[in-house]
């Protein structure tokens, strides 16, 4: 069986006051369940796979025919643990490589 | 492959910025996110007695790169208020909206050629939309992004803009996606509001045209009229006979 497709974003956030790596996961996935639901959300198979406190831009991973679901959610969200917050998309890539040149990866 | 190039390509704007004219701290950081984020032009609000001189915040988003055409959003109460500010404004400016909060203003706004955006507020919307009167606009439609940011029920606005989106694919009315942001908080990407757009009901390609080819068209064809008068809509002088 081959693999599904994946695509991965480049993500800039614009916070308030700084926030945490696993604040932002947490918002983002908790965004994506809200308005795509359980179903949704497994559809998308979205991950956080790295994140830059310097710059706060983060890469994520999902599914290629979710990108679109994965931007119109990014871009919804207005704020992380009560905090105004601006998400934006700058790149979107099939390869993670293209993305990665400032962003370390993520310890697993 | 070389349409795939040129949508790649593409050219991206927000037609609607209104910032704290005076905040030029705010300003620089709202142009440099925009410059970011590869948006070429953007609508700015200024109100007629800012028009002269020019706010020093429009030189600040051209030396990012950002060709600023000025916008003016109208919201009168009546058909006679909309059509006295048209005559007396539409010279002046790149880019005129009109917040459609009366349907006797919606109807003449949405025929109106010197309208060139509407932007429907509430329940007003489904009205003007319902039916035929789609076919008839003129004007495009404009999809703010902080009518979804900033409204309480994301759910029930996102449900309205669905059906909307519908009604505008059927009856082929243009649309275009803006943010609306008076602060970089507010800022969008424009090929994620255009994401916003696909998953509400408008087609992929619909919805990058409505960030990028639309609103590039509707500014460059009001610059001409304003750098040349027509005689009627379409014609204008080419070229003189050289004289003898």
């Amino acid at each position: 069986m081959n693999r599904a497709s994946q695509r991965y974003v480049l993500v800039k956030f614009l916070p308030s006051q700084p926030v945490s790596a696993e604040a932002i996961e947490r918002s983002v996935y908790q965004s994506i369940r809200q308005m795509l639901g359980e179903f949704g959300s497994a559809e998308m198979g979205a991950r956080m796979i790295g994140f830059d406190d310097s710059s706060n831009k983060a890469i994520f991973r999902c599914n290629t025919a979710s990108v679109e679901k994965l931007r119109a959610v990014l871009a919804l969200m207005t704020q992380i643990e009560g905090n105004p917050v601006a998400a934006m998309v700058l790149r979107s890539s099939g390869t993670i490589k293209a993305l990665r040149a400032p962003i370390g990866r993520r310890g697993r | 492959m070389h349409a795939e190039w040129a949508r790649l390509m593409r050219t991206y704007a927000d037609l609607h910025l209104c910032p704290p004219l005076d905040d030029l701290d705010n300003a620089r950081s709202m142009a440099g996110l925009l410059a970011e984020l590869q948006v070429r032009l953007v609508g700015l609000v200024v109100p007629p007695e800012r028009l002269t001189p020019l706010p020093a915040i429009v030189e600040l988003f051209r030396t990012e790169g950002i060709d600023v055409a000025k916008r003016l959003n109208l919201r009168p109460r009546s058909k006679e208020e909309l059509l006295r500010s048209l005559r007396r404004l539409r010279g002046k400016y790149e880019l005129i909206s009109v917040e459609c909060s009366v349907p006797s203003v919606s109807r003449v706004a949405v025929r109106d050629r010197r309208v060139d955006l509407v932007h429907f507020a509430g329940r007003e919307h489904s009205n003007m939309l319902r039916g035929k009167v789609a076919k008839t606009f003129r004007a495009a439609m404009e999809i703010r992004l902080s009518d979804l940011t900033s409204a309480p029920g994301l759910g029930a606005a996102l449900h309205r803009l669905k059906r909307e989106i519908e009604t505008t694919v059927q009856g082929s009315t243009r649309v275009i996606g803006s943010t609306a942001a008076s602060n970089p908080h507010e800022l969008r990407s424009p090929r994620d509001i255009a994401a916003i757009l696909t998953v509400i009901g408008l087609p992929l390609e619909s919805a990058l045209e409505a960030v990028s080819e639309v609103p590039l068209e509707i500014v460059k064809k009001n610059r001409l009229k304003l750098e040349q008068p027509q005689f009627m809509e379409g014609v204008r002088i080419v070229r003189r006979p050289a004289e003898k």
